[in-house]
Parts: C-alpha cells; structure tokens; sequence
C-alpha cells in the first residue's frame, strides 16, 4: 500500500526537523521553510496532510492557506500556532483548518492529531465508494431518480471530488442525455486529469458517438 | 513496544542547557528550551528537533507558553541562583512537575536547594571531585599515568 504524503511548513528547522523525526518511516514527509517552496512542493506532489506554522514571515501561514483553498483538491490542514495566537487560530478554522495544534508539542499530541485526521479521511473516502456503489446498483435496476439524488447528496458532500461529475454523467447517460454526460465527463477531470474511470467513460462515449454517427451517414447516403 | 517519551522543559540556553537539549531530542524525548537571549540558542546543535521559546524564564507567561503543566521533568539550567531557585518552586508547587533539577552555581546555596526538594547539580563540586579524583582512592595512581 502506497505511503500517506506529508508536507511540514514552518520557517524554524527545528519544528521541520521535529515533525519529519515523528513520522518518516510510516509516512513520506517533505518539508518547507516557505511558503513559495511550499507552494512549489504542493504543485509537484500530492499530499495527504500538511503541517503549517502560522506565524512565519513574509506570506504567513494564514495567508498561504488562503492560497491552498484556491487549489483543486483541498488537502487536510493542521495549523501550528504559538501560545496567545487566538484570533489567528480562528480565522485558520473559518478558512478551513481541519486542526489546531499549539506549539510547543509532544510527539504523543501530533501522532494523535494525525491518526484521528487520516481516520476521518479514510471513514469519509470509505463511505463515498458506498455511496458509490449504492448509486450503480440503483442505475442497474433503473431506479434513476434515486441514483440522481443521491449523486446530488455527494455533490454536496465532496464538490471538488471527480467522483460526483462522473457519476452523474452515468445518470445523464441512462437518460440518454450524452451532451451533458459529456459536459459532466469534462468537469471530473477538471477536477482530477488523471482520474482513470472518466476518462474511460469519455472516450467510450466518444466512440459510441463517432459510430452512431457514421451509421447515419452510411443510411442517408 | 514503543518507549514513552517524556516533556522536558529546559530554562537557559547556554552551553550545558543547549548540549543537554540537544542530547534529549536526539534520544527522542520533547524538548523545550526557554532562554531571553536569541543567542543562546546558538549553544543547540544544529541537528536539535525540539522547540525554542525566546523571553524570561521568570516570567510565568513563558512558563505557560512552554506547557510546564504537562512537563514530565524540568531544568532549571540557567547561570543564576537566584533564577533557578525561584522557577524550580514555580515548576514544582505550582505546576507538580515530577522531576525538578537545578544547576546551582554558588556551593553555598546547595542546601537551600535541597531542602526545597530539588535535584542538586554543582558544577563546582562536580570540578573538585573530579580533580581529587586523580588523588584520593585506590586507583588514583593509574588515573594519574593516563
């Protein structure tokens, strides 16, 4: 099974090297002193986690979140934060954190941190591919409105996953409706270029198309 | 099974609080270090994997910032008596920390040390006995040739 993949945040190598110390070996871990190394790192690599410190200089960590949540896949943040950064620490959690953790800390405190968020992480992925599942055996017995609201309901829950895109275009596809198939085809691998399922689907679709279309061509000529 | 790791608190950043610091880290344990002067953590080795908190050790606000209430020990390291005394009954009455050591400079304030329940480190006494090391017992004689 392929490692999870850490990035560690913060402009004092201590704390890099500290993080780095407590997890390599059961995870990979990258680490940044920046945030345009960070930045950088994240634009090469996909991770599964990130540690940030929130009071670096230059683009601080609040700011760099800001810039992560532009990003297509949002990953898991931990901000670290210093003692009495309150007000910091809670515009972190609106702007999406998934956890604070006051420095300094133990290596028992970041362990914990980490194993309940890749918990969450694993119960959530989990619970999407039952859903996912639910909603192919609802397409198979033709129950389409059932399979529509539920793909609404993971729209919901996941909406920068391709996951929902490609599932409602199995929808549009049971309907008949290959335009927006197509249209929702397009937008999962907006979301995710390399997921394998949508593109497979498109091309299908795409050849089925092509040779619907040159039987038409062959009977009117 | 894992080892547990233990929440050291270190105050002074000199040149026995940066080495003991760094030796802790590299053993595994969490280590803090507080010191007033950005200086002083020039004394930790540059492989050091544990905090750093810059201000007074005086200050309980920095006692705070170093989660003193969760140490499982605590140095007081620094070069003053005085200091070291005041903090070691901070770290011990207020926040129970287990283990309490002091470096005590001046011999004559060991005993104050002491009575107060505090693990005693002179560095003065440690110098004689290792110098009438080379004099007194059996085998001072080979020590001496060495």
């Amino acid at each position: 099974m392929e490692k999870s993949r850490i990035l560690v945040v913060d402009d004092e190598k201590n704390v890099r090297t500290m993080v780095k110390k407590v997890f390599e070996g059961e995870f990979d871990v990258d680490t940044a002193s920046n945030a345009e190394e960070a930045l950088d790192l994240l634009k090469k690599n996909k991770y599964d986690l990130v540690f940030l410190d929130l009071d670096m200089p230059v683009v601080n960590g609040i700011e760099l979140l800001e810039r992560m949540k532009k990003g297509e896949n949002p990953i898991p943040v931990i901000m670290m934060t210093t003692y009495g950064s309150v007000e910091e620490a809670v515009k972190a959690m609106k702007l999406g954190a998934k956890d604070i953790i006051t420095k300094p800390f133990t290596q028992e405190e970041v362990t914990k941190v980490v194993e309940e968020i890749l918990k969450e992480k694993e119960d959530e992925e989990s619970n999407i591919q039952d859903m996912e599942k639910r909603i192919k055996e609802a397409l198979t017995v033709g129950d389409i409105k059932r399979a529509r609201n539920m793909v609404l309901e993971l729209f919901r829950l996941k909406p920068s996953s391709p996951i929902p895109h490609f599932l409602y275009s199995l929808v549009n596809e049971k309907e008949g409706k290959l335009e927006e198939a197509i249209k929702h085809l397009n937008a999962s691998l907006s979301l995710d270029p390399s997921y394998e399922p949508a593109k497979r689907k498109l091309g299908q679709i795409q050849r089925s198309s092509k040779s619907s279309n040159e039987r038409k061509e062959r009977n009117q000529s | 099974m894992k080892e547990k790791t233990l929440y050291v608190v270190i105050a002074g950043c000199g040149a026995v609080g940066g080495r003991i610091a760094g030796h802790l880290s590299s053993m595994g344990h969490s280590v803090v270090v507080i010191d007033r002067d950005e200086k002083a953590f020039n004394n930790l080795p540059w492989e050091y994997s544990g905090f750093k908190i810059r201000g007074d050790v005086a200050e309980i606000e920095n006692l705070k910032m170093a989660k003193l209430k969760n140490a499982d020990a605590f140095l007081a390291l620094t070069d003053d008596d005085n200091t070291n005394f005041m903090v070691t009954q901070v770290a011990k009455k207020i926040y129970n920390v287990p283990m309490v050591l002091a470096r005590v400079n001046d011999p004559s304030n060991l005993k104050l040390f002491e009575e107060a329940g505090v693990l005693v480190v002179s560095p003065v006494i440690l110098t004689v006995q290792f110098i009438l090391s080379f004099f007194l017992g059996e085998d001072a004689e080979r020590k001496r040739k060495v």
